[in-house]
């Protein structure tokens, strides 16, 4: 009893109630309230737009948020939504940080607070997963270029997804590795450990027993390393005719550079991401040439309106719109259709008029295959995702023929042959 | 598996070994003299890797030779690290000097994301691609220099630590604060050297990555997490107990690769600590 | 004798009355949703504060706890149906289970050499959940399905239950952590973690009163880690294994004041108050920004208060109810 005296705190219960007064700085963070909310006449329309543009996916983040910058300044210097009497898209940005936690944060405070009629986002499909979740329960229409089959398998009601799912990128790839003549046999996956590379790589496994490859090697890895050498060295190991990897940014480089290293001459079939941004040519210069690699969008996609959207961000930000900025662009101008047809900065409405959606023309149908109509489920049933080639410092599209710009380079030169 | 994949997964261990060990030393000076577990060290090696970057591309001067930039710079920048942040904290407990220094190394990060952008920037030098092919086992000639680079800073700095009077009066003050200030020894000056010494070691490691590596804002994060293991696994404040555990981490990271899966260095690495520390509970060169 | 209009007993019960009606005076469900974080980060904090404060063992590798419990109640609640009322439990006792090896292999390492090492075994778990897909389906994470409506299976169509399930688990954890302090085993921590040698020489068993602190605090954390499953429907390895949860974990105690009750209460609201504050006024106008000056809050708090804020706060608000009236006083 003595010794319990001595460490007794005299003050405690009344420290119990003094932190619990501290809570009521939460009301406090109400006083922060925000301007958005306040700005939402009828005259504009918002839209939450939910990249990572800061953290390890910065740099796409960043490039997708430019990408719907450009969309959202020519929507609105067409005049705007015309049904709503030429109402500006007023686009709320939220940087998500390359964090799923912040995700969840940051789509409940735009989804609350921000007066949205629509929201679109997030890139990898691992923050797009917490945004919808979100998105469903305040029953806010999420327009998203990310490409897990789950988005859409849920049963979700707000979800639309323009792109491409996980799985046909590698179906895709391996039908395309078909289609070389003289290829062998040996295929070699290999996959950074996020969800991006687990899933699509799964595609690229389950196709290979259908277009009879042997699949020699078939391993997820951690893309934070300083060195690809071990992995390389163990790819080359495996000797593969074909190599295919998923792969974020600096992974992709280091990879490609050790298998120069190590003189492995295998065709390179990439899975898009890394292999599509223009850091990847910027840096890997003529040793990226030939390279391979699915994607869910090309700056060359066979659709009339592409060459100008293209040419319009290239003169703005200096460098190539890349794969997933261009989904970013088109969900823009889908998201404008919608709410022209529904003629109601609603979100229900809105919800509504993108179910219904049928673009075969304009900016907003420009994904593979010139159309934007979404199933039951909301995903874009009319997408494919198409090959491309690095070809004189251009990506092209090779493949499928419908799509294809330029003949496929193949076979592929060994790295001492090349000039 | 044959031998010739065998002997190149060690003898890339060992050259990644070198690029820890580079970060590791002054990680490892810092604590052994200040007594603070930096995690921001893996920012100072980011904004080595940026100051040579500008330099390479602003004034086109070679990596290397920019060492004798990037080391001045970064000492400095230590020097303001220990005295205004630092310095008010000495006497705080263990915590709030290790969140002091993770809260510094989220300053960092996003300081480098606003003015230099998420861009993955790269030195390109005639050497970045060099390799050597010796039976069968191909070598990164940058990467031999980082190695090397390691080597020779460590020894200097041993040398500077044993044979010069401030060495030996930056590890008086490591072993026994109050002693050494009977001894005439300002330890305010000696914490600031050391600070400003690993701070300089950590330009250099960026120095000497940026021909085969990436410069990027959250770069520091892919070396940071491994250095810990390096200074905790040879013991904090030991620089040869550093060299000796990056060359064990790089060497099992990459037979881990190899034979327990691409997903799985690090589980390896993190393993090898962890039966290290039962054994040893203060690290290789800890008494036991 | 103090009167019951007295300052002393008025002002914290109108502290906690305003608690319990604070969601209805919220304006929307976004400003409940940010104190339903402050609450689960008290749960925390106030958990790691059990072995991180009084125990004065620096783990950051709390976050395998969290994980742990919040994978074992969401696979068990996909796979058996079972409710997340019962798994809650069965995630704890997951995290205690953990917290027993953890204990044997970490406890005789001290300062950083203990840090670094649970930093370790939290990464090793992350990337075993990642590995070993088949189980955990790996880097997809895991869902709890949208049931609406559905107190079984703890979703609620709106945030007001939520905050009062995370009130009541703050309220719980302070009260733990007050019997503690009371308790014998708060009073060896104290002394373990002020000189092990010397407690040890006074013959206390330092090893197995840290594994009992350690396996109440993992016990917590898991079950906040099953709270935190169903409020945000969805997890993955690195958000819930991930190094930055365990920093936060700390980093909360510490802001607020580690070995006391109301320190991670405070730390909490200080913690969640910067990340709000920074997101909300710079709304991603410009990358890195945000989290710049979060960074810069965090250090500038630290070097006001190095050991937290909770000797300041204690003064500020001795002096408000010393400046009070009394109820019945005012009156006249």
């Amino acid at each position: 009893m003595q010794k319990g005296r001595r460490f007794r705190d005299p003050v405690s219960r009344r420290e119990f109630l003094k932190g619990a007064a501290a809570l009521g700085v939460g009301a406090g963070v109400a006083g922060l309230s925000l301007q958005e909310a306040a700005g939402a006449a009828a005259k504009e329309v918002n839209i939450g737009v939910l990249y990572p543009t800061s953290g390890s996916q910065a740099r796409f983040g960043q490039m997708c948020v430019n990408a719907v910058k450009l969309a959202v300044e020519e929507v609105n210097a067409a005049g705007g939504i015309k049904s709503l009497g030429g109402a500006k898209i007023n686009p709320i940005y939220a940087d998500i940080q390359s964090d799923p936690g912040v995700t969840r944060n940051q789509a409940e405070r735009l989804m609350a607070t921000g007066n949205l009629t629509a929201a679109t986002g997030s890139y990898v499909s691992t923050y797009t997963l917490v945004a919808t979740e979100v998105a469903e329960r305040y029953k806010i229409p999420y327009v998203t270029g990310s490409i897990a089959n789950k988005l859409t398998e849920r049963g979700f009601k707000f979800t639309f997804q323009v792109s491409p799912k996980a799985n046909m990128f590698g179906e895709m790839q391996m039908e395309f590795a078909g289609t070389l003549a003289g290829r062998g046999k040996r295929a070699a996956v290999v996959f950074e450990d996020t969800d991006y590379g687990t899933s699509t790589s799964k595609g690229v496994i389950d196709g290979a027993k259908k277009v009879g490859f042997e699949v020699v090697m078939a391993e997820p890895y951690t893309a934070k390393f300083t060195d690809a050498t071990p992995l390389v060295n163990k790819i080359k190991a495996s000797k593969p005719d074909l190599f295919f990897p998923v792969s974020y940014i600096t992974d992709a480089l280091l990879i490609i550079r050790t298998m120069k290293q190590l003189n492995v001459n295998a065709g390179i079939i990439a899975g898009g991401a890394g292999y599509l941004i223009p850091d990847f040519y910027k840096d890997l210069g003529k040793d990226a040439e030939y390279v391979f690699s699915v994607g869910s969008w090309n700056y060359d996609v066979n659709c009339a309106e592409v060459p100008k959207i293209a040419e319009a961000y290239e003169k703005r930000y200096g460098e190539f719109l890349m794969e997933h900025a261009g989904e970013a662009y088109v969900m823009i101008w889908v998201l404008a259709d919608a709410i022209q047809r529904a003629a109601s900065t609603d979100p229900l409405k809105v919800r509504d008029a993108l179910a219904k959606t049928n673009l075969t023309k304009g900016p907003g149908s420009v994904m593979p295959g010139c159309r934007v109509e979404f199933d039951e489920t909301g995903w874009n049933k009319r997408v494919h995702p198409v090959m491309v080639q690095w070809q004189k410092g251009q990506l092209r599209t090779v493949y499928p023929a419908s799509d294809a710009r330029v003949k496929p380079v193949w076979p592929v030169p060994a790295w001492d042959k090349r000039g | 598996m044959d031998l010739t994949t065998i002997f190149q997964a060690v003898i890339t261990g060992v050259l990644m070994a070198g690029i820890y060990a580079l970060v590791a030393i002054g990680l490892t000076l810092i604590f052994g003299v200040v007594r603070i577990v930096n995690f921001a060290q893996g920012e100072f090696v980011m904004l080595g890797m940026y100051v040579t970057w500008w330099l390479w591309k602003a004034g086109g001067i070679d990596p290397y030779l920019s060492l004798l930039i990037t080391m001045p710079v970064l000492f400095v920048f230590g020097v303001l690290v220990q005295r205004f942040l630092f310095r008010p904290i000495l006497s705080a407990p263990d915590m709030a000097q290790i969140f002091l220094t993770v809260g510094l190394s989220v300053v960092l990060m996003n300081a480098a994301l606003f003015f230099f952008t998420a861009d993955f920037r790269s030195v390109k030098t005639t050497y970045s691609e060099w390799a050597l092919r010796v039976a069968g086992i191909t070598l990164s000639v940058p990467r031999i220099f980082a190695f090397a680079g390691a080597l020779v800073l460590a020894g200097l700095l041993t040398l500077f630590l044993s044979k010069t009077d401030i060495g030996k009066a930056l590890r008086a003050v490591a072993q026994d604060r109050e002693v050494s200030m009977l001894l005439g020894i300002d330890p305010e000056r000696m914490y600031l050297l050391a600070v400003g010494l690993g701070a300089a070691l950590a330009g250099a490691a960026g120095g000497l990555i940026v021909p085969f590596f990436y410069v990027f804002p959250t770069v520091g994060v892919v070396f940071v997490l491994i250095a810990f293991v390096v200074v905790i696994l040879g013991t904090l404040g030991s620089i040869q107990g550093a060299l000796l555990a990056s060359l064990i981490v790089g060497v099992a990271e990459s037979l881990g690769i190899l034979f327990a899966g691409a997903d799985l260095g690090l589980v390896v690495v993190f393993a090898i600590l962890v039966a290290t520390l039962i054994l040893k509970p203060s690290g290789l060169m800890g008494q036991a | 004798m103090k009167a019951a209009g007295s300052p002393e007993y008025y002002l914290p019960a109108g502290i906690l009355l305003f608690l319990i009606v604070l969601p209805f005076l919220l304006p929307n469900p976004f400003y409940v949703h940010i104190v339903v974080m402050m609450a689960v980060f008290v749960v925390l904090g106030g958990a790691w504060n059990l072995i991180g404060g009084y125990g004065g063992q620096l783990s950051l590798g709390h976050a395998a706890f969290f994980g742990t419990g919040a994978y074992v109640s969401t696979l068990l609640v996909n796979a058996y149906g079972i409710s997340p009322w019962i798994t809650m439990w069965l995630g704890g006792l997951a995290a205690l289970l953990l917290s027993l090896p953890v204990g044997i292999i970490c406890f005789r390492l001290q300062g950083p050499y203990f840090a670094i090492a649970t930093i370790g075994l939290a990464e090793t778990l992350r990337l075993l959940v990642l590995h070993f897909r088949d189980i955990t389906s790996g880097a997809q994470g895991l869902t709890v399905p949208f049931r609406g409506d559905a107190p079984w299976l703890l979703q609620f169509g709106s945030k007001i239950p939520y905050y009062y399930i995370a009130l009541i688990m703050a309220v719980g954890v302070v009260l733990i952590t007050r019997r503690m302090e009371r308790a014998r085993l708060g009073h060896y921590l104290v002394a373990i973690g002020q000189n092990q040698d010397a407690a040890e020489a006074l013959g206390i068993n330092s090893a197995r009163a840290k594994a009992r602190a350690l396996a109440l605090s993992a016990f917590v954390t898991g079950v906040a880690g099953v709270f935190y499953a169903q409020y945000t429907y969805v997890i993955h390895p690195d958000s819930v294994f991930g190094l930055g949860l365990s920093i936060q974990i700390a980093l909360v105690a510490i802001v607020g004041g580690v070995g006391t009750t109301m320190g991670p209460v405070l730390g909490a609201v200080i913690m969640e108050f910067f990340i709000q504050s920074t997101q909300i006024i710079f709304a991603g106008q410009y990358p890195g920004l945000e989290l710049m000056v979060y960074g810069g809050l965090l250090v500038a708090v630290i070097l006001w208060r190095p050991r937290g804020v909770i000797p300041w706060f204690a003064r500020l608000y001795q002096g408000l109810v010393a400046r009070l009236p009394a109820a019945g006083g005012a009156r006249a």
